[in-house]
């Protein structure tokens, strides 16, 4: 069984791998920003003007928008390379690189966020001092908070997703609905009360929607109580991909073909 | 916890050293089944039927067969990366259907070709990412990779990108990844398979030397020549099952009883046929056409054939050349 210290070095080496292979493209940055800037102009156009939550959202909508293909394109990308095959004959799970791989992709999605926040800058030009005044009263730890609990919770549904993706070959093209579905469901630029009552209900399973929530309610004091079901859930959906992941292997062992793509 | 010692490379890469012995690979009635389909489309394939070999350390053994025979199916079950429908399989003293993960310590498999590679990185960090997945890190892991990379060649290129490489180097490059846990048994699938024959030399050497020290090594090959030069005993698979599994001297043995010894022979003129159809031990006559005066036979006493020739036609015989069966001829014939 592996040692700590050596998953992290896998988890490490695949991050720098990912990172190597898929550098940070200027045009991706631009494509991933532009997407949250429109629908954020959208929302604040029907609401008056951004409000810390929706800004949040923003940053979310364009992590998960950088982010939400990677897990097909890594797994993808592995078996058409023949390297699942090669990681799969080591000592180590192939798990552990490909989370690696995963958040080296999270890190390179990164470089989106000031794209978003200069793109809300220009567009909301005239909102930014009420912003920033809004911003001002939200407790930073409390900001913070809410954008790592979104962050993570991203982050363990991406594995879930890579779980699913390396168990069944041929199911990389359900990445196609994700976007606009979890954009809708995770209350990245709406508050999930407005939507109808099942999809509602579906929006309570992802971790950012309570995160978002929290920062809509910070007058209430509800925050803190949607922190914690937001982190909850993150750590839910962690657990929930770790397990789909560590269980891959022997998965892949059933058949020739998992290993391979096409 | 590291998963590979250092000591075996510290020597300098001409010399040989032995590794630590104790550990081949025994298949025992190892079977396969694919399905594939559903209800009325569903398929059955029986891709391994009850297949039996062994390969002792020290030794190199050829996993021989058409396309489809199993071949690859094998080595992914004695790897661990496939379970076995029936069947055992002990490789380095671990039952590989039982415990595969523990496989991956002693064993080193390359699968060869254009993938399993990283291609956007370069020799150095390929090795170093798989390194660190058996527990390489640090001083010790690059230490090892540019030991493995001096090894196989290519220390010149190791900081350069594997797109940049030939097939060549990137099957050297594949064998100096197998080669990162020092493993007993090495499982080599199809390793000069496009490889032109100056670098299909280099590598037949490289895993010769493997092998001198005492690895257990399977070798799957479409190369006669690769089979012949590097191998003791071999394997033939044909449609999943055994056909023959012997030594590479005993198997062009039996060819040659069987098929008989190649006797080309010029002349000055055309033999006369009731010469020819006495000659000792003739199995068959083939006449070329493109050059009437050369005539193939096959007979199983190539001594006495060659003798009564040159004794009946005298100096009519411009040339005789004697061949026993090559491993190619016997490897057909086993397929039958």
């Amino acid at each position: 069984m592996s040692s700590v210290g050596q998953v992290l070095r896998v988890v490490g080496n695949g991050c720098r791998t990912q990172w190597k292979i898929n550098r940070v493209s200027p045009l991706a940055v631009v494509t991933n920003a532009v997407g949250p800037v429109a629908y954020g102009a959208a929302m604040t156009a029907g609401y008056g003007r951004p409000s810390p939550a929706l800004i949040v959202g923003a940053l979310a909508a364009g992590l998960w928008s950088a982010l939400m293909i990677e897990p097909a394109v890594i797994v993808v990308h592995e078996r058409s390379w023949g390297t699942l095959q090669s990681i799969a004959a080591t000592p180590t799970s192939v798990a552990w690189p490909l989370i690696g791989r995963l958040i080296g992709s999270y890190l390179t999605a990164l470089f989106c966020v000031p794209a978003i926040i200069a793109g809300m800058l220009l567009i909301f030009a005239r909102s930014v001092p009420a912003v920033i005044a809004e911003l001002g009263r939200t407790p930073p730890v409390l900001l913070v908070a809410v954008l790592a609990v979104t962050v993570i919770g991203l982050f363990g549904m991406s594995m879930v997703l890579m779980g699913v993706l390396i168990r069944f070959r041929y199911s990389a093209g359900m990445v196609n609905g994700l976007f606009g579905l979890i954009i809708l469901l995770g209350g990245f630029f709406v508050p999930l009360q407005i939507l109808p009552g099942g999809l509602e209900v579906a929006g309570r399973s992802i971790p950012a929607a309570w995160a978002l929530d929290a920062l809509r309610q910070v007058a209430s004091g509800a925050a803190l109580i949607d922190l914690a079901i937001g982190a909850g859930l993150a750590l839910v959906w962690c657990v929930l991909g770790a397990f789909l992941m560590g269980r891959s292997g022997r998965a892949l062992q059933r058949s020739p073909l998992a290993y391979s793509h096409g | 916890m590291s998963h590979f010692p250092l000591a075996s490379w510290q020597s300098s890469t001409t010399e040989v050293v032995p590794v630590e012995t104790g550990g081949g690979i025994r298949a025992v009635k190892l079977t396969r089944v694919f399905n594939s389909g559903w209800g009325r489309n569903k398929r059955v394939r029986l891709a391994l039927d009850r297949v039996s070999f062994t390969v002792q350390p020290g030794e190199a053994v050829g996993l021989l067969g058409p396309n489809g025979a199993g071949k690859t199916t094998c080595v992914r079950i004695l790897t661990g990366l496939l379970a076995p429908t029936s069947g055992t399989a002990v490789v380095c003293g671990v039952d590989a259907t039982r415990e595969p993960d523990r496989l991956h310590v002693c064993v080193g498999v390359s699968f060869g070709g254009d993938s399993g590679l990283y291609t956007r990185l370069s020799g150095l960090d390929n090795l170093r990412y798989f390194a660190s997945m058996y527990g390489a890190a640090g001083r010790e892991a690059d230490l090892l990779c540019h030991r493995l990379l001096d090894r196989v060649g290519l220390a010149e290129r190791a900081g350069e990108r594997v797109e940049t490489y030939s097939r060549g180097m990137r099957q050297r490059l594949h064998i100096a990844r197998a080669l990162l846990n020092d493993p007993r048994v090495l499982l080599l699938d199809e390793p000069s398979s496009g490889l032109d024959p100056d670098h299909a030399r280099q590598l037949r050497e490289l895993v010769s030397t493997l092998s001198a020290e005492g690895r257990a090594i399977l070798l799957t090959t479409h190369d006669m020549l690769e089979a012949e030069q590097v191998c003791q005993r071999v394997v033939i698979l044909r449609e999943g099952r055994v056909v023959r599994g012997t030594g590479v001297r005993e198997l062009r043995e039996d060819a040659a009883r069987a098929l008989g010894h190649r006797v080309e022979l010029r002349t000055a003129s055309q033999p006369p046929t009731g010469v020819l159809a006495a000659v000792p031990g003739i199995l068959r006559l083939i006449s070329e056409d493109e050059d009437p005066d050369t005539l193939v036979l096959y007979t199983r006493e190539p001594a006495a054939a060659t003798g009564y020739l040159l004794d009946r036609l005298g100096e009519q015989v411009l040339s005789v050349s004697v061949a026993p069966p090559s491993l190619e001829d016997a490897y057909l014939a086993a397929l039958g």
